[in-house]
């Protein structure tokens, strides 16, 4: 695939991980191909979009590395402010869409982003979703998710999505209008900050993957989507454990932590995935403080 | 011990292995055990070694022993 000999033409020492990943997960060729050929075209397709998304994706293993040695040196992740994480990222159309791009092909190229992708497909493909249901999603980022809600479920969907970022919005916009241009006018955009906003909408399925690491009160932003969700509705939740990244702030330290605080805040966890981000023993992933993904089905507590 | 032999006795520690002899090629496809996480143990340790700091543009371009060495000697010049 050109945008992986792109990859390994520019950091061999990525080869050896991927191509790993690739004998590991059959399909998964098949898969990055079918998601290449749909995800070029919004960057203008041809050799250059090969190397866009080559090089972003580069950029951002860099900058997770880069935040890992930082969190590491001083025991805490690199940004500490929303603020700075609103001005040097999701404001900054460049950074942010170099991230997102980045993002959307570690999909496929990080086994525990790609497991996680799957389990979320697995129970979107299982729920009975009534005709019309209205969902949300916070935080549509790349637009991946989104997509497959909407291709996959056997009903039209009305869907509400609310980002932060202006450029994850058109993005994920961008990817809806030319894959399934037939289903663009069920998705609402609404590019603001979730926590400022206050609706009296109840959804029956709300998506809110990697959201929680964001904030500085992720119990706070659990409580609101539970005010949001419907009683007979569910959530697909993710969030990760020690996992520095450009524009996370909440550390959670360890899986128990993130499960005792989705608890406490109303929820019932119904299934869930724990997914480190490498494939080592549990004793050296919590002593060397890897990061760890952890993604739930959750729905609102029956107490 | 020069900055190669130094960084010989990281690459020794860090894998814990006394019969790893590196070159300026070696790279990550050498040695088995050399993935992200070993990486940033070797970048650490190199760090507390030579009393440097790495930034991001360094990481990016690290891709073989040689490329360690070269930037801990330029790094330590300054």
């Amino acid at each position: 695939m050109e945008v992986l000999d792109y990859i390994y033409s520019k950091k061999k020492t990525q080869k050896k991980k991927i191509e790993a990943l690739f004998s590991e997960m059959p399909g998964l060729a098949e898969e990055l191909e079918f998601f290449l050929k749909r995800y070029l075209p919004i960057l203008g397709g041809g050799c250059s979009a090969h190397q866009k998304l080559g090089d972003s994706y580069l950029k951002m293993s860099a900058q997770m590395a880069f935040a890992r040695l930082q969190f590491l040196r001083d025991g805490k992740y690199p940004t500490q402010e929303h603020g700075d994480a609103i001005e040097n990222v999701y404001q900054n159309r460049e950074t942010m869409l170099q991230y997102m791009l980045g993002l959307a092909l570690s999909q496929y190229l990080w086994k525990h982003h790609y497991r996680l992708f799957q389990f979320y497909q697995h129970h979107v493909d299982s729920i009975e979703f009534k005709p019309g249901a209205k969902t949300l999603e916070v935080g549509c980022g790349h637009g991946l998710y989104l997509l497959y809600l909407l291709e996959h479920t056997k009903h039209d969907l009305a869907v509400d999505v609310v980002d932060i970022s202006e450029t994850s919005i058109d993005l994920a916009r961008d990817l809806i209008a030319r894959v399934l241009p037939e289903k663009a006018d069920r998705v609402n955009f609404v590019c603001s900050d979730i926590q400022a906003i206050d609706a009296n909408e109840k959804y029956q399925f709300i998506t809110f993957g990697e959201l929680l690491e964001h904030v500085h009160h992720p119990d706070l932003l659990l409580q609101k989507l539970h005010g949001y969700l419907a009683d007979d509705g569910y959530a697909y939740v993710s969030t990760c454990a020690n996992c520095p990244a450009i524009d996370h702030l909440y550390h959670f330290e360890t899986i128990e932590q993130i499960r005792e605080m989705i608890k406490n805040c109303g929820y019932d966890i119904t299934s869930e995935i724990i997914a480190p981000s490498e494939d080592k023993p549990m004793e050296e992933l919590i002593r060397k403080k890897i990061d760890i993904s952890y993604g739930a089905i959750i729905r609102k507590g029956k107490a | 011990m020069n900055t190669k032999e130094e960084v010989q006795k990281i690459f020794q520690d860090v894998f814990e292995d006394d019969s790893i002899q590196v070159n300026e090629t070696t790279n990550a496809a050498d040695i088995e055990d050399w993935d992200s996480v070993a990486n940033i143990d070797l970048v650490m340790s190199m760090e507390k070694k030579f009393d440097v700091r790495f930034n991001l543009e360094d990481i990016q371009e690290l891709e073989n022993v040689g490329d360690m060495i070269r930037l801990i000697d330029s790094l330590r010049k300054q």
